[in-house]
């Protein structure tokens, strides 16, 4: 499959997903396996993000890996506070990093 | 005299016994460029303060201050909505270091509800709206012993006890605005922040039916050249930064095009060349040259899209359409510049039933997997100000006093005022989410190019544990009439799912 191809089958996956809940579900609870049915070989780097993601965590000064967990979210995800209501809430600046 | 200015940062205090910050004063974005500013403006009239950087410092513990509290003759505590609570710490420490001495607030939040705060908090004033002006003549009243009818923008208790509200001066002129001095942050801690924060312009032109915001339906720009050269005698302090970055706090850096593009000709003119962090419309950048010139200059900025169906922007009053935002994402991706743009999106919107919330994400999705901008998809929540939040206010579902302790934005009532979604609907956008984050690995590793975050409230309150439907009544009426035969597939059935998500906050702590 040439990269081009690839990234339409992507985009078709991206448009399966708001659609059809069960491939939704699938990818959530066995992402690997969900790819596999929709097609999609999974190379070593692309297993290894997926499965890192599970993983993932931000570590926050004096929290346990558990709160860690919970805290993910919260940190990039409540607001800003100059900001309104929910457009706050990740700001370009909390994500920006430098290249 | 002495003025101690206090900088609060937002925070809550779920998981720890202190408050810890979170959001972007977790990350440490940009110092407070407001309460800089003042200090600025305060010690060119001769006045000695000071800034105690809560936010720098990461804490809402005072003690540090101590000593400058103790000698000082006002003490000024800025805070919107987020940091209202931590401000409130603030004001109790300062109380028992200090009782006698006047304490002013500032910011949003007590611009808001001067009255009410007035009432229920042991503060002397509060300065509603623009404080620059308002400050200076404050802190010579208190230094001279005169009275405070003359200052403009002050909200005050007389000798009587009666609450005094003197009159909103004239807005700042733009030209005006370059003539305040420039914050100083030649003494921010080293490498704490990652950016510093400068301001062009101030206020919105639109009136965005969410927004919080001050100086809505307002803009001022400051004239390009002048603040050019702010922007110049700043960068010779990012050496104090993580990243190096500026950060323009404008509520709308692009509101006018022509302004920006007039900014990058001295760019170039002065040899400047620094990395700009900002937000913008996509009408703005739709302007012609616009993506072309301002590149360069861009390291990330946010494109505040709210919506992805017309009739939802209509609503929201954005001024833009579906096929604005799709034109200006392809015109980022043309310019290599998509992946540094966040485009916003708001679900949820009091009016939304989960096929409008499905048709935000399936746009924002279009959006990302067509041409690579990142998405940031976030759940509506009650925050004053808005046109929103005050027909709710009117409808008496909500009030200002459901703010003053830490984690209100998880406050399951205020969340579902504001979110008509059930509990189980909403999950099943997050489920899907979920999805478009693991399909976007496939492409962009570990960059996250979708940001979502499963609401607090419900993960707190529905969490997948609980069933829909399921126990309570049915099991005593169970127990009452005697087991009933169910075959095995209904029992397997109904027993929750074996997997447990990262994505899902709360399932793995056991609470």
């Amino acid at each position: 499959m040439t990269q081009a191809q690839n990234e339409e089958h992507l985009r078709a996956l991206v448009g399966r997903i708001f659609t059809d809940q069960k491939f939704a579900h699938q990818l959530e609870s066995d992402p690997e396996n969900a790819l596999r049915q929709a097609g999609i070989s999974l190379s070593e780097p692309q297993r290894e993000a997926i499965q890192a993601g599970a993983r993932q965590t931000l570590a926050v000064p004096g929290a346990g890996e558990a709160v860690a967990a919970f805290v993910s979210p919260v940190v990039r995800v409540v607001t800003q506070g100059t900001r309104p209501v929910v457009n706050v809430v990740v700001s370009s600046a909390v994500v920006a990093e430098k290249k | 005299m002495k003025v101690v200015l206090f900088a609060p940062p937002i925070m809550d205090d779920f998981f720890w016994g202190e408050p810890q910050p979170i959001a972007m004063d977790a990350v440490r974005e940009c110092p407070p460029y407001g309460v800089y500013l003042l200090q600025a403006v305060l010690r060119r009239a001769g006045f000695d303060a000071i800034v105690a950087d809560l936010i720098a410092a990461g804490t809402a513990r005072i003690d540090q201050f101590a000593p400058e509290i103790d000698d000082c003759g006002l003490v000024g505590i800025a805070a919107t909505s987020m940091s209202w609570p931590t401000a409130v710490k603030v004001i109790e420490q300062v109380r028992s270091l200090r009782p006698d001495v006047p304490i002013v607030l500032g910011g949003i939040h007590p611009t808001m509800f001067d009255h009410y705060i007035m009432n229920a908090f042991p503060v002397d004033f509060i300065i509603r709206g623009e404080g620059e002006i308002a400050i200076e003549a404050l802190c010579v009243a208190l230094d001279r012993g005169i009275g405070f009818e003359d200052v403009p923008n002050l909200t005050w208790r007389h000798k009587d006890g009666n609450i005094c509200r003197n009159p909103i001066g004239p807005k700042i002129a733009k030209t005006q605005l370059a003539d305040f001095p420039l914050p100083d942050f030649s003494e921010i801690p080293l490498n704490v922040y990652k950016s510093l924060s400068i301001e062009s312009s101030r206020g919105c032109a639109f009136d965005c039916s969410f927004c919080s915001t001050s100086y809505r339906q307002t803009w001022r720009g400051m004239p390009a050249d002048a603040f050019l050269d702010r922007l110049e005698t700043l960068m010779s302090y990012t050496y104090r930064t993580q990243h190096d970055f500026i950060h323009i706090i404008d509520d709308e850096f692009s509101m006018n095009p022509k302004r920006v593009l007039q900014m990058i000709e001295l760019f170039r003119e002065r040899d400047l060349r620094p990395e700009l962090v900002y937000d913008s419309r996509a009408t703005d950048l739709l302007y012609d040259g616009f993506v072309s010139q301002v590149a360069e200059y861009t390291s990330q900025f946010l494109v505040g899209a709210e919506a992805g169906y017309d009739a939802g922007l209509d609503l929201i009053g954005k001024g833009t359409t579906t096929q604005i935002l799709e034109d200006a994402a392809r015109l980022l991706y043309r310019h290599n510049l998509s992946e540094r743009a966040d485009f916003s999106f708001v679900l949820g919107f009091p009016w939304e039933t989960k096929a409008e919330v499905l048709k935000t994400c399936q746009f924002a999705s279009h959006l990302f997997s067509t041409y690579g901008v990142r998405i940031l998809l976030q759940w509506y929540c009650q925050i004053p100000g808005s046109r929103l939040w005050e027909e709710d206010r009117g409808n008496g579902l909500v009030n200002e006093s459901m703010y003053n302790s830490f984690g209100f934005f998880r406050d399951l009532y205020l969340f579902r005022s504001g979110v008509k979604l059930s509990p189980s609907e909403i999950r099943d956008i997050s489920t899907a989410v979920i999805g478009l984050k693991t399909i976007s690995k496939l492409k962009y590793g570990e960059r996250p190019m979708v940001e979502y975050g499963h609401p607090e409230p419900i993960a707190l309150y529905f969490p997948q544990e609980i069933h829909d439907g399921q126990g309570g009544l049915q099991n005593l009426r169970e127990v009452s009439h005697g087991g009933e035969k169910r075959p095995m597939r209904e029992v397997l059935e109904s027993r929750p799912p074996k997997h447990v998500s990262m994505e899902r906050p709360l399932r793995h702590i056991g609470v």
